[in-house]
């Protein structure tokens, strides 16, 4: 191919130019919607943390509020663990975005699993503590009842946390295999 | 650096890297808004390592392949076109020139996606080293789908002509 050839490709390459979009404002948008669902999390762990601490205090509820302390930090400091490399790099190619996205499925299921011991393990705490705490109510075993059938619900919930989870990211799973494929397909 | 700033010295080589996997129109400027989100989201990102225009232009065409890999699992819809003529108002001069160029794009976006890349990033004067760097492949395998490129985009231009 000659040099003359090749100059008039780029010629025709370097014309082709047109209007960007002014994403500044969905930019934002998207930027601050990511912001608000850290902070959410960190809300809702802060503010558990602060009625267990309140409920600690409370030589009465002393041992409740120091398991719901423990459940809260057992959580965040799961979390953390767990999420810790995950993160995407933006700039980075498709088998690295397929890397995070088998990164973040892993990520989900291990949650998951911690949401169900930590909740079981608090749940049997309970058990154990609550009754003897409200013996002296004037109606204990309504307190008992409402409460127990409350966490009973809860339990079931987190307990099959790593079923619902596996189940709802077994199509992204499917997805990331497609994408496997292609990118092979296609020798990139 | 102020998105202003980097809109102005390299909006032309975003806008040409999402042309070569966007015909005109909603597609298009729906990918430039994709690209440019990804680029602003990935500044931060951005530590000095090797150049800017590289930086960009790799999220730039990664997005690109993410948008054809989707375009091949979305089939279109009735009556959507694939190529939408540009019917801003420009000078006849400009109107021919922007053309050629669309009929040249058309042309790139018929190769396949390994040579297509390789193809846009050299015309955007990358070096071969950058281009190995942008792509993920060796400099050695860069001139073999250069090549190739070259050549796929040769004969499809000549086969026009002579149609």
């Amino acid at each position: 191919m000659s040099d003359t050839e090749w100059t008039s490709w780029q010629e025709k390459w370097k014309v082709g130019e047109g209007p960007l979009p002014d994403i500044r404002a969905l930019a934002r948008r998207e930027a601050r919607s990511s912001r608000l669902a850290a902070i959410a999390f960190f809300v809702l762990i802060a503010a558990g943390l602060a009625g267990s601490v309140k409920a600690f205090m409370d030589p009465k509820a002393r041992l409740a509020g120091g398991m719901a302390v423990a459940f809260c930090a057992s959580m965040s400091i799961g979390y953390l663990v767990i999420r810790r490399g995950v993160g995407a790099r933006t700039d980075g190619g498709p088998r690295e975005a397929l890397g995070f996205l088998e990164r973040r499925l892993r990520a989900e299921q291990r949650i998951a699993h911690l949401v169900r011991w930590v909740y079981l393990g608090m749940f049997a705490a309970f058990i154990l503590i609550f009754p003897p705490m409200v013996r002296d109510h004037a109606d204990p075993a309504i307190e008992i009842g409402v409460s127990f059938t409350g966490m009973v619900l809860v339990a079931i919930v987190t307990f099959t946390a790593p079923w619902w989870v596996a189940r709802r990211n077994r199509r992204h799973q499917d997805e990331v295999a497609r994408w496997k494929r292609w990118l092979d397909e296609q020798q990139l | 650096m102020k998105l202003e700033d980097l809109l102005r010295e390299h909006g032309p080589a975003i806008w040409r890297a999402v042309a070569s996997y966007a015909p005109p129109g909603a597609e298009r400027e729906d990918l430039a808004q994709d690209v440019m989100i990804a680029v602003w989201q990935a500044l931060p990102a951005y530590r000095g390592e090797g150049s800017l225009r590289s930086f960009i232009l790799r999220i730039a065409h990664n997005r690109g392949l993410s948008h054809v890999w989707r375009r091949s699992r979305t089939p279109l819809a009735a009556g959507e076109e694939v190529d939408v003529p540009d019917t801003r108002p420009q000078a006849d001069e400009q109107v021919a020139r922007n053309q050629q160029a669309e009929q040249f794009l058309r042309h790139l976006r018929a190769l396949p996606l390994g040579q297509r890349q390789v193809l846009a990033l050299a015309l955007e004067g990358l070096s071969h080293q950058e281009i190995g760097a942008i792509v993920g492949i060796t400099v050695e395998n860069v001139a073999v789908r250069l090549g190739r490129a070259r050549e796929a985009m040769r004969k499809s231009l000549s086969e026009e002509e002579a149609a």
